[in-house]
């Protein structure tokens, strides 16, 4: 990545203004960025009553107790949706590097159409497939079961996933394939043993951007898990509780908010590099 | 070009999966919505052809009209704040000179990405209550008189739902500029330094004639994401007070889940696909025309 660099010795006075300049105006972007999250921490360490009264007052005393009523309220969406999600991914990954390899790196009849199909589902407004996939799910006999969000998920989420896989493997050098071809690998073998382990940062980049996706949904979640409160996810367990006016406790749901984004931090951090550079790699030109 | 002369049933097997569930969750679907918009199809399975009823009351419909207008307000100033403000960070980001400084800024830019939509929005939603939040800002401040109930006033709702995110820089499309700046080329930038172009010269005679493409494709993306969601006024307002937020999308799904009219529900639902193929066509082919290869 061709980051510039500025050497000191080279750099003029202009220069110098504009790095403090940008700067400044960075860290109050930076700052505006952060405060919604900073007030929600403040939120989620206090009392009820303090929040009401005194909403920008620090914390004090400190209410752990809300992070300990949060967790025992939130464990078991939060569980579902890493569920739901996980299975979802896994699956998603294979289709989308099987995919992927076909339509960048195979020959075969109808590709290009069959491309332009995948693409054009990108247009479609998820509002209009909301009730059609509803009947359908209802059809299948799936509502209140987990397929019923993983079956549309891993639809719905592969095709950015297969239009970047597929730049990602069109961009490999021919070489790779044809040594292999010349040690006696058939085509399965070539995908399996050269171009899928080359992909893991490209699927790194795609996992990150569909679990995100799936962990974020609470639309679909709230129309087709209804039953059975043990197995809302986490967002749809928010969006249902605190849609409705008149919030119980607002210490114990910032709590709540907090500890539910904590999984998706813990899981994309360590892998954030390889996201931006996957995403700055193929997705964008392709 | 690998070996076009035998016929080869892999690659078919290989995307198979993929099409099966694009066809049922997607085409057929599609299908499906469009089929039943001609209906009176309700929360049950029987429906009878009406042929174009729906579309007409539709038509009548004050509300869709209204929510028609507040799409387009929130389309326009959601596409403008996600160019808008994503470029303008990663400008400034090209211009810190010291790279680990920089480093800093753009991960902690990515960070909020990873934070659930709903938290983010709900968060908004405490900031604008009338008890607390920006209030007790504005009434510390000696502006009570300013104070409201952001979320629940007609003549603000609308302002505040456009605001959540403010100051709208974190995530995807700010990644996507800072791509775009840094894909130029050092060369070209050294060639620029030499011939003493300043600070504002870089931005408006180098970076932007080149960042256009990567404009383009976050343009497509803000477009198509503004139009096909509802998330946003689902957890902030639900289309109220009144119908002074409603959107058409959310019509839809109140039209569909909370009467159980889904014949009427997908005619809203095919008039948005229609809005969203012509527009994205519409700025493919005239506001971006010509070089679009693919």
């Amino acid at each position: 990545m061709a980051v510039r660099t500025g050497t000191t010795s080279t750099s003029t006075l202009g220069e110098r203004i504009g790095s403090i300049f940008s700067q400044i105006m960075l860290i109050i972007l930076m700052l505006l960025t952060f405060f919604p999250f900073v007030m929600l921490i403040n939120m989620s360490l206090k009392a009820n009553i303090r929040i009401k009264q005194a909403f920008f007052a620090l914390p004090n005393p400190i209410k752990w107790a809300n992070y300990t009523n949060a967790l025992e309220f939130i464990k078991q969406p939060v569980l579902n949706s890493l569920f739901v999600c996980g299975v979802s991914l896994v699956l998603i990954l294979i289709m989308v590097s099987m995919s992927g390899y076909a339509f960048g790196r195979m020959q075969f009849k109808g590709k290009e159409f069959l491309f332009t199909l995948l693409l054009a589902v990108l247009m479609i407004p998820y509002t209009l497939l909301i009730i059609p996939n509803y009947r359908i799910i209802a059809r299948m006999g799936l509502l209140n079961n987990y397929l019923a969000l993983i079956l549309p998920y891993i639809g719905g989420q592969q095709i950015f996933g297969i239009v970047l896989a597929r730049a990602y493997y069109a961009s490999l050098p021919k070489d790779f394939f044809e040594a292999a071809k010349l040690d006696g690998a058939d085509e399965l073998q070539a995908y399996l043993r050269i171009a899928l382990p080359l992909s893991f940062p490209t699927l790194i980049t795609v996992g990150i951007t569909v679990v995100v996706a799936m962990y974020n949904d609470y639309i679909w979640p709230t129309l087709v898990m209804t039953t059975n409160d043990k197995m809302k996810t986490f967002c749809q367990i928010v969006f249902n509780n605190a849609a409705g006016n008149g919030a119980p406790d607002l210490g114990l749901l910032a709590a709540s908010f907090v500890l539910g984004t904590l999984p998706l931090l813990i899981i994309t951090v360590p892998l954030l590099r390889y996201y931006t550079q996957g995403l700055l790699g193929g997705a964008i030109k392709g | 070009m690998e070996n076009p002369k035998r016929y080869n049933i892999i690659p078919y097997l290989f995307i198979a999966p993929t099409f099966v569930l694009i066809f049922l969750f997607s085409y057929y679907a599609v299908y499906n919505a469009i089929e039943l918009s001609f209906t009176d199809a309700s929360i049950g399975f029987s429906k009878n052809f009406i042929g174009l009823a729906n579309y007409k009351e539709l038509l009548n419909n004050t509300v869709f009209w209204t929510s028609f207008k507040n799409q387009a307000l929130i389309t326009v100033t959601t596409v403008f704040n996600s160019i808008f403000f994503p470029l303008l960070a990663a400008e400034l980001l090209f211009f810190v000179r010291r790279r680990e400084v920089a480093n800093v800024f753009k991960t902690l830019f990515v960070l909020p990405m990873l934070v659930p939509s709903i938290v983010t929005i709900l968060t908004w939603r405490y900031l604008y209550n009338n008890d607390f939040g920006f209030n007790t800002l504005l009434i510390s401040m000696g502006w009570g008189n300013l104070a409201r109930n952001w979320l629940n006033d007609a003549s603000v709702a609308i302002w505040a739902i456009i605001m959540v995110g403010f100051p709208f820089v974190s995530g995807l499309y700010f990644l996507i500029f800072h791509a775009g700046i840094n894909s130029i080329g050092t060369d070209i930038f050294e060639a620029a330094l030499i011939d003493g172009v300043n600070n504002l010269q870089m931005v408006t005679k180098i970076h932007l004639p080149n960042v256009v493409p990567y404009i383009k494709v976050v343009f497509t993306l803000a477009l198509i994401g503004s139009l096909s969601g509802f998330g946003l006024v689902a957890a902030t307002t639900g289309g109220g007070p009144g119908n002074n937020t409603m959107i058409p999308s959310m019509l839809m799904y109140k039209v569909a889940f909370g009467q159980g009219s889904f014949g009427y529900a997908s005619a809203i639902g095919v008039v948005l696909l229609l809005i969203i193929l012509t527009l994205t066509l519409l700025t493919r082919s005239v506001i971006f025309g010509r070089e679009e290869a693919n």
